[in-house]
């Protein structure tokens, strides 16, 4: 088959999967921005969103479309206890970003093994199926489909919340100036908790997404923690256009490479070294990502600045 | 030419410039004044002698060597010891510890003769360890010297600040407000402390301080900064009765 | 009384190779404040460099010389751009780079590929007892970490460790006080990346296998769990930390052969680890064992200790 013909279907995967991405990613790279740590349980929220959505919908048979809606709220509500009950009280006691980091990753340890204990090591298979339909020349099924325009409501949504609303103007503010943001008379901790809430909400969707076809394993959160990672680099930490950007680049480009690479005789896994090719260019080049709002490279300028 | 010559130094941050084209000549041996209102740049311009930041353009020179632009490590090596307006600890280390870190020629703290040179670090290292507990004496904190500085009050703090400076055998002092928020009885020790280190040791002083009562009596030359640049400078006496000083202060 | 026996002894050659294991960590991180969240890269680097020599035929000990000489290398070469990153997104960036050495290795088959090295020659080819093989497993890993907790005691109980743990907490002071903290954290770098890979190659040489799936970023996570919470700037709590995690683990898989429980035991040990990490950063972050306060003796006048 000629690149031409696979090119329609490659760049259809490539915005299916680019949506995954960034929802799973967002909430990762806002609350990073926020508290100034990676929340490695973020893998445990998508894989969270997953199992819900798969209880909701083939166990108590309400259906798919309540599945999504189910895990979306719940794992909401689940980011947003986190925070209150491990992560605030955590990052009041203790300063530096190490704490949160390692009680994240103790965290998501227990929360993946929770669901195992709950639903089994298995995989669990949805019982909606989603056949195989023709668009013109690409072939795709309703889980895609949903997954893109919820994608874009999600994106047309945050982009409202952001740039028309008070409360998008806080949650912008929170990470660089919060000083500023409370003294409009906004309640700083109201906006942290919202985007724990709305992160963890994406990634729980992000999950159900990424579970509907193949089913759920309670390692479904954590094969996706690395690209949740690479994503939220190249965007550079705390930007929600950067995220979105970034992830259906990667994605691109990561699905791209397939036919280029078949084309000169090399195999085609190499495609998630282009991924991670560009994650290692961002560090060592450009570490404030493609948005431009990650750190700055000079640590030891940046420490310094606490102290004179 | 003095100890320390800074030439046509000026570092801009985004828009903002901080220091602007100064040009400073400090003499041997000297006890200097930096003052300025808030914002002027002092603190700033100690960073970039003491390596913190670059400059973008100018040279500083000491001893007659062009130290611009090195890294702060170097700079202390070379002979220059500053201090920071908050008090700079380690918490898990003693005090003795924090003193001891000042210390020059403790092969030790490097990583072969860590291993190799055991006996020889173990010398200098009591040879410290003397040094450093006579230095927190002379500052009457001794007691604390096998405690963490959190024990220790804001004004020990400050001392514990002066210790590290007679300990580091520096030449030039660059001392950013040692005095701050302490009484004015401690805070008249601490300068009376640099002082003597500076005649003892023969070391080179430069002070920035808000209280200029606290200056005036001890210090040979001011240097006055407003908005990056250099207003004024001259004996305190001078400064005191120049008139675009005091509208400085009063304008910030 | 046999089994049990080499039971317990093949769960001591582990401990301890994961105890020198969180030694590097507490090299690291611990003591001078490196949040290197690549660690099983290195463990990578040396078990499958010291496996693919030892397969040419080439005796352990100089397959683990070079083992330990590559993972130098490689920490060397990652110190030098990620140091100079701030402190989380080193742990970033040293996470990325052990994902993808890892994924290098799974997806090039001359390097192992999905498979994996099988029969990977034993450091004692001579012994054939299953039990004596064990033992003298126990010794090597000991041996070994011994090694390193004596170059550790060396290194932090000099003036060089007074330093790292200046860097530790106050980066800036250490550099205004003449340290060059570039170099001191590439040291340690270098250092405890040479103790996961010695580590590495002994594990390897022990298993008879080295393949991914050994190697994931959860190995990381885990040894910073027992660092966290055997405590992370002693040596003893790095053992102690892996005795606890593994300890815990091995016994509540064999629980479930006496006792019934609700929980699954597999489930119960990591959901335990997961809240005890948790709960130790709050009430007792460093740890276990914590590391002591150097005291001076001192009368009326002063004597040095």
């Amino acid at each position: 088959m000629a690149i031409a013909d696979l090119l329609p279907q490659l760049l259809f995967n490539s915005v299916v999967s680019g949506s995954v991405f960034a929802l799973a990613t967002v909430g990762f790279s806002l609350t990073y921005s926020i508290l100034k740590f990676p929340n490695i349980a973020q893998a445990a929220f998508i894989t969270f969103g997953a199992y819900f959505a798969y209880t909701a919908a083939s166990v108590w048979g309400l259906g798919f479309g309540l599945g999504i809606l189910g895990a979306f709220l719940a794992t909401g509500i689940l980011g947003a206890l986190s925070y209150v009950v491990i992560f605030r009280p955590l990052g009041r006691k203790v300063s530096g970003f190490v704490a949160p980091t390692v009680a994240s990753v103790g965290y998501g340890l227990a929360l993946t093994f929770i669901m195992q204990q709950i639903w089994g090591r298995d995989l669990l298979l949805f019982s909606t199926i989603f056949d195989a339909f023709s668009v013109g020349p690409m072939r795709t099924n309703w889980l895609w489909n949903t997954t893109i325009v919820f994608t874009v409501i999600v994106v047309v949504s945050m982009h409202y919340l952001l740039s028309r609303t008070k409360f998008g103007a806080a949650m912008r503010g929170t990470s660089s100036n919060p000083d500023l943001v409370r003294a409009s008379g906004i309640h700083v901790d109201r906006v942290i908790i919202s985007v724990w809430f709305l992160g963890s909400a994406l990634a729980g969707a992000a999950g159900v997404f990424l579970a509907g076809q193949n089913g759920v394993t309670p390692v479904l959160g954590s094969n996706m923690l690395v690209t949740v990672m690479a994503v939220a680099i190249f965007a550079g930490i705390g930007s929600f256009y950067g995220v979105i950007a970034a992830a259906y680049i990667l994605s691109f480009a990561q699905n791209l490479s397939i036919p280029v690479l078949l084309s000169i005789g090399q195999p085609s896994f190499y495609s998630i070294a282009v991924a991670y090719g560009v994650v290692i260019a961002t560090l060592l080049f450009f570490p404030r990502g493609i948005s431009g709002t990650g750190p700055k490279v000079e640590s030891l300028i940046a420490k310094m600045r606490k102290v004179v | 030419m003095g100890i320390l010559e800074l030439k046509g130094v000026s570092k801009s941050f985004g828009g903002l410039v901080a220091v602007n084209d100064l040009a400073i000549d400090v003499d041997d041996e000297s006890m200097c004044g930096l003052i300025g209102p808030n914002g002027s740049g002092k603190t700033t311009l100690f960073n970039v002698i003491s390596g913190l930041h670059k400059p973008d353009s100018g040279h500083v020179i000491f001893k007659g060597i062009d130290i611009t632009g090195l890294p702060p490590h170097e700079i202390f090596q070379k002979g220059i010891y500053r201090t920071f307006q908050s008090p700079q600890i380690v918490p898990r280390l003693s005090v003795l510890e924090n003193v001891l870190l000042a210390g020059r020629g403790q092969a030790g703290e490097g990583l072969l003769p860590a291993f190799l040179k055991r006996k020889e670090w173990r010398e200098t290292e009591s040879r410290l360890i003397e040094r450093a507990y006579e230095n927190l004496k002379f500052l009457g904190i001794e007691k604390a010297a096998n405690e963490s500085p959190w024990t220790l009050s804001g004004g020990q703090l400050k001392l514990l600040e002066v210790a590290r400076a007679l300990m580091s055998d520096a030449e030039l002092l660059l001392l950013d407000e040692p005095a701050a928020g302490v009484n004015p009885t401690l805070a008249a020790n601490i300068l009376d402390f640099f002082e003597h280190v500076r005649k003892e040791r023969g070391a080179t002083v430069f002070v920035i301080e808000h209280k200029m009562e606290l200056l005036l009596r001890r210090v040979s030359h001011v240097f006055v900064m407003n908005k990056g640049s250099l207003l004024f400078q001259g004996s305190p006496k001078e400064v005191a009765e120049e008139q675009s000083v005091v509208e400085a202060y009063l304008g910030a | 009384m046999y089994e049990f026996i080499t039971f317990l002894g093949d769960a001591f050659v582990i401990i301890l190779i994961f105890a020198t294991l969180s030694l590097s960590v507490n090299l690291q991180y611990g003591s001078s404040g490196i949040f290197n969240f690549g660690v099983v890269a290195f463990f990578m680097i040396g078990a499958y460099t010291s496996s693919f020599l030892a397969l040419t035929g080439i005796p352990f000990l100089l397959a683990l010389a070079v083992a330990v000489i590559l993972s130098g290398l490689a920490g060397l070469l990652i110190s030098l751009p990620a140091l100079n990153l701030r402190g989380d997104f080193l742990s970033l960036a040293t996470f990325m780079f052990a994902e993808i050495i890892r994924l290098l290795v799974l997806n090039v088959p001359s390097l192992g590929g999905a498979v994996g090295i099988a029969r990977v020659p034993s450091a004692f080819p001579s012994i054939k007892v299953y039990s004596n093989l064990v033992a003298a497993n126990i010794a090597l890993s000991l041996v070994v970490f011994l090694v390193f907790c004596v170059v550790y005691s060396a290194m932090m109980s000099s003036p060089y460790g007074r330093v790292l743990k200046c860097i530790r907490e106050n980066e800036v002071l250490a550099e205004s006080l003449g340290k060059n903290t570039f170099r001191y954290k590439a040291q340690v770098f270098v250092i405890g990346s040479i103790m996961a890979g010695t580590a590495g190659a002994v594990y390897s040489q022990y298993l008879g296998f080295a393949g991914t799936e050994l190697f994931t970023y959860s190995v990381t996570f885990t040894v910073y769990i027992m660092s966290i919470i055997g405590g992370s700037t002693t040596r003893l709590g790095a053992l102690l930390g892996s005795f606890i995690y593994l300890s815990i683990q091995d016994l509540l898989r064999i629980a479930k052969n006496w006792i019934t429980i609700p929980v699954d035991p597999n489930n119960l040990a990591f959901i335990l680890f997961g809240f005890a990490t948790m709960l130790i950063l709050y009430y007792r972050p460093e740890g276990i064992i914590r590391e002591k306060l150097r005291q001076v003796r001192v009368t009326n006048g002063n004597l040095g200790a």
